[in-house]
């Protein structure tokens, strides 16, 4: 097992060898990340292709000590997005329809069920285009890769606070998109909510010390 | 120290993702133990990342596909291949940049420089001076070859302003 370190060696050295076992070791990361940016497979195994592409060109300027994971996704992200501002230049809006990959329907799933499901995804696909390209890119990063708010910040180059406050931006804007109640309190009802707890909670206490 | 609804409204994100730290997680959970609004909001936003979830579950396509190696791969070979030709045309271009820089820079220089050469000739060439300003100066012979070179001018006849009539 080639260490990240040897990693990077070869990419700098440009080694075709090292350069295959990092293609391999990060198809699917680059893939699937891609594919939850621009949503279309055509679209993301072009992006996949470019991102790999961009690390043999550019690796000998990688830095000795750089975090290799990050910063392909640093690339990867970069790429989605001239990806999709290229898309949203030249193309007209496609149909969720076209956007959808299903996998056949799993045994004992009803037709109705299935077309549910479609429906639904649909909807959560619609959600996500709908997003800014820093919202999508913060929002995949966090829950289809798990990166961490610390990790995003240093793949997106931007402070701690920013992602963290588009994070929660984004899934306001998911729930209210996909229809699940209200996003927001408003500072009244939050007053009156927090006014009515104190009630209580006094009630409570001075039925303990009676 | 506790939290207030607000706090937990501004948290949500952190709490869903597991970013809040151990202190912050008491609060917020303690938070939702007394507070039955936050408790349905907690399950609204349970309800929307399962939904979330439900999209990579769901679809057909996760593994990379199996062609992506082979295209990068001759991707790059087709790259290197190209890359001493995209080098040497590049350096073509520049050469021939270089070289047309070169004339226009040459080509001005001549050009001023033989303009500059002729005003300072035509300034040399002695202008024709009437026979008459050298005539006190020089004697004949002198005279003679000024009239030869075409230095001297003809003495031009005086103007007969006299009317005839009279």
């Amino acid at each position: 097992m080639i260490s990240e370190k040897e990693l990077i060696q070869g990419i700098r050295d440009k080694d075709p060898g090292v350069f295959e076992i990092f293609v391999r070791r990060f198809q699917q990361q680059v893939y699937y990340t891609a594919l939850r940016m621009v949503s279309k497979h055509e679209d993301a195994l072009d992006v996949a292709q470019e991102v790999f592409l961009k690390v043999w060109r550019f690796g000998p300027k990688l830095k000795k000590d750089v975090a290799l994971d990050r910063w392909v996704y640093r690339v990867i992200v970069n790429t989605c997005i001239d990806r999709l501002r290229q898309r949203r230049h030249y193309e007209t809006q496609t149909t969720s329809d076209n956007i959808i990959l299903m996998s056949l329907p799993e045994k004992g799933v009803t037709p109705h069920e299935y077309a549910k499901q479609t429906e639904d995804l649909n909807q959560i696909k619609n959600a996500l285009e709908k997003l800014t390209d820093r919202q999508r890119s913060i929002f995949v990063l966090r829950h289809f890769q798990n990166l961490k708010i610390r990790e995003i910040a240093d793949v997106i180059r931007a402070p701690v606070g920013t992602v963290k406050a588009t994070l929660h931006q984004t899934l306001l804007k998911l729930r209210s998109l996909l229809g699940l109640g209200e996003t927001n309190l408003s500072k009244r009802e939050i007053g009156e909510l927090n006014a009515a707890q104190n009630a209580s909670q006094s009630t409570k206490k001075a039925a303990n010390d009676q | 120290m506790k939290f207030t609804c607000k706090d937990v409204q501004n948290r949500w994100s952190e709490y869903l993702y597991r970013e809040l730290d151990e202190r912050e997680l008491n609060l917020f959970i303690r938070h939702l133990l007394e507070c039955e609004f936050c408790r349905a909001e907690e399950a609204r936003w349970k309800d929307l990342l399962t939904r979330l979830d439900g999209l990579g579950a769901s679809e057909g396509i996760f593994d990379a596909p199996p062609e992506l190696l082979a295209t990068v791969k001759r991707e790059i070979i087709l790259e290197e291949e190209e890359s001493p030709r995209k080098t040497f045309s590049r350096l073509a271009g520049w050469v021939a940049g270089a070289a047309c820089v070169f004339a226009l820079v040459t080509g001005g220089l001549v050009t001023g420089f033989e303009q500059l050469q002729h005003s300072v000739q035509s300034k040399k060439v002695k202008k024709p001076v009437e026979e008459s300003v050298l005539s006190n100066i020089y004697n004949d012979e002198t005279l003679q070859i000024y009239r030869e070179e075409g230095i001297l001018l003809e003495p031009t006849p005086k103007k007969n302003t006299k009317c005839a009539d009279r």
